[in-house]
């Protein structure tokens, strides 16, 4: 079912048995797995069914610290979310991304990866994916092009990734949602605020806001809060009617650990003779699976680095830019760019991709961030339409994440030495032991780590169940919790974390 | 000097993959000539490539700054016993030979974690030591 909140009576009261806050990726997967359950779902959406400019301005905010994208289009607020505009990679976490490991600060989960293993195999389904299958030898099963590096697995491995269509989750299951009788909607309902009990010890409920000026009360008995890491934080920050610091921030931690995927150009790939690395190679909308180069854990452990691995894509004769140089603040022109994509790509036949020969292949990092509660997202003293203080990201980076990459890029040029594959040349700005980046270094969108998950309400802003430390019935669904952001894209991970919750939740219910 | 010292290298056929030199020069020159041509570098890069690598590692390890110590470096590194010497009179005996023991040596050098970064490019030692030595002979 489907209500535009703009239109109910000003000061009405909405109420269901859960209310999931956010129509993303996280609330989307949540709501379907609550279809038929016999319980009333409230899914409040602060977007209608396409990109709108007054909408969007909502998540206008200020980079303050590493260059970043622009928040007003790094994230979409309608329905289906961020969805609307990511390019598709899915791949799980690693064993060691779960660990606690000395020389990584803050490192550590609650959980285990094989507790996640059930989910991601949900997750996959949803995200219209293959088998669930991330070993290289099953894909080179399937595509006799398909061909690791001859490297030592033991040093350097390669790491899978599958493609999603993308999966526009605002497009593939509005129909679902809409069409589920115990599902209910709510399009262009922002909550402004979350309100808690007298001892703040759960939530009494929430205070919802349009753009028109209507403002309505939705109550449940659990809260799943499913905004995405930076606006999870921001309404926790600003619900202050009875915690000063803001909801579950009691330790001074919401907002803090915000993590990204550092991406960069690092290195270059040069072979004696030129050769079609189809392993490696991605076409957007064609390629099924590919592979990164990735660090062992054991290797990881003994150099003491993050997690990295690094993508290979032929060196054009001209230097491409880098993504952060050209990405859009205009939310809609990510979103557009896709569709431009569907349109060149969708006639040929899935599956077949073309493959040349190159010589010389760029190599492009992605590292697990180090946690660091200084890089952090924070209120601003600037409100929106709806009153609600904008955020300030001061994204930080530490010596750790530098010389992991370093470190990984040596590594790979080590064993590529060995393995008489060809050589590594470092690019420039890694040859240098000064803490500063270049100006090309950017993300994956990937939001992360600001509510994050401890056993100790000291350490962290959600238990092992993602509720909130000190509330009975305030869930936190998605990237946000992560401790650790590993070097995967976080889609995969977030997905199956959602569904994890969700049977959680399920339980509590029942 | 750089023309002539072309010419014969050339007439010598020392070049790296070329046939064993038919006309003889300096038996000092034509060893250590057979250890200064890096097999991986000659093939991924350029002449050009091999000397400037070369020249960087020397300025970087000024005490390797020298032909005959280079070239005693690359021969000590392979760790053989019976090691030819670079100072013999007939080096087209093992041209084939060595190339391999080299190639095996560069590969041992990266299992090994000896490895170099010169301007960037992660190499080997003895292949830093190849690129040095190259860089002096062709001047």
């Amino acid at each position: 079912m489907h209500t535009d909140a703009r239109g109910l009576d000003d000061n009405s009261l909405i109420e269901g048995d859960i209310c999931i806050i956010g129509a993303g990726a996280a609330g989307i997967s949540m709501a379907l797995d609550w279809i038929d359950s016999g319980h009333d779902v409230v899914l409040l959406e602060g977007g209608g069914f396409e990109i709108e400019a007054d909408i969007q301005a909502l998540y206008h905010g200020e980079n303050v610290g590493q260059r970043y994208y622009p928040l007003v289009s790094s994230r979409l607020h309608y329905f289906g979310g961020t969805t609307g505009h990511w390019a598709g990679f899915c791949s799980t976490l690693d064993p060691i991304d779960f660990e606690e490991r000395d020389w990584i600060p803050y490192s550590g989960w609650p959980i285990r990866r094989d507790d996640l293993d059930p989910f991601y195999i949900r997750a996959q389904r949803l995200l219209e994916l293959g088998p669930y299958e991330y070993d290289a030898s099953y894909w080179e099963g399937r595509d006799p092009e398909l061909t690791r590096l001859p490297l030592d697995p033991a040093r350097v491995w390669t790491k899978m990734w599958q493609f999603s269509p993308p999966t526009r989750f605002g497009r593939r299951y509005r129909e679902d949602i809409v069409g589920a009788e115990n599902i209910h909607l709510y399009t262009y309902a922002n909550v402004v605020s979350i309100e808690a009990n007298e001892p703040v010890s759960s939530i009494d409920g929430l205070t919802v806001r349009c753009l028109n000026g209507k403002q309505h009360r939705v109550r449940a008995r659990y809260y799943m809060l499913a905004c995405g890491a930076i606006q999870n934080a921001r309404l926790l920050l600003a619900s202050t009617s009875r915690a000063p610091n803001g909801i579950g921030n009691d330790h001074d931690l919401v907002g803090r650990f915000f993590m990204e995927h550092p991406e960069v150009f690092s290195a270059y790939l040069v072979l004696p003779t030129a050769a079609p690395l189809k392993m490696y190679l991605w076409t957007p909308l064609r390629t099924e699976a590919r592979g990164e180069l990735a660090i062992s854990a054991e290797q990881q452990s003994t150099q003491r680095i993050l997690n990295c691995t690094t993508s290979l894509a032929p060196r054009p004769e001209t230097e491409r830019p880098a993504m952060i140089d050209w990405f859009s603040d205009d939310p809609a022109a990510m979103a557009e760019f896709w569709e431009d994509m569907e349109e060149q790509y969708g006639s040929l036949e899935p599956g077949s991709i073309e493959t040349v020969p190159f010589s010389e292949y760029t190599m492009q990092a992605r590292l697990e961030q180090s946690p660091n509660p200084d890089s952090r997202v924070m209120l601003d003293e600037e409100r929106d339409a709806l009153g609600v203080p904008r955020v300030k990201l001061d994204w930080r980076l530490t010596e750790l994440d530098k010389r992991s990459i370093r470190r990984t890029h040596e590594l790979i040029g080590e064993e590529v030495g060995r393995a008489g594959v060809g050589r590594v040349r470092l690019m420039d700005w890694l040859l240098t032991d000064d803490p500063m980046w270049p100006s090309i270094l950017g993300g994956g969108w990937h939001h992360m780590g600001t509510t994050r998950m401890h056993d100790d309400p000291r350490q962290g802003v959600v238990d092992a169940d993602c509720k909130v430390h000190g509330l009975a019935n305030l869930f936190v669904a998605g990237s946000a919790v992560f401790p650790t952001a590993g070097a995967a894209n976080p889609t995969l991970t977030l997905v199956a974390m959602t569904l994890r919750l969700s049977d959680h939740v399920k339980e509590l219910v029942s | 000097m750089r023309r002539r010292r072309f010419l014969q290298i050339a007439a010598a056929g020392t070049i790296a993959g070329a046939a064993a030199p038919q006309v003889g020069f300096a038996g000092i020159d034509r060893g250590l000539d057979q250890l200064a041509h890096p097999d991986m570098l000659r093939q991924i890069g350029s002449h050009r490539l091999i000397r400037t690598l070369g020249d960087a590692y020397r300025r970087e390890n000024p005490d390797e700054n020298d032909a005959r110590r280079l070239g005693r470096l690359v021969m000590d590194e392979a760790g053989r016993s019976d090691a030819p010497s670079v100072f013999r009179t007939a080096p087209d005996e093992y041209p084939g030979d060595l190339r391999s023991r080299l190639d095996q040596l560069v590969r041992h050098d990266f299992a090994a974690g000896r490895t170099v970064q010169v301007r960037g490019w992660i190499i080997s030692r003895t292949e830093a030591r190849q690129c040095a030595l190259y860089s002096l002979l062709y001047v």
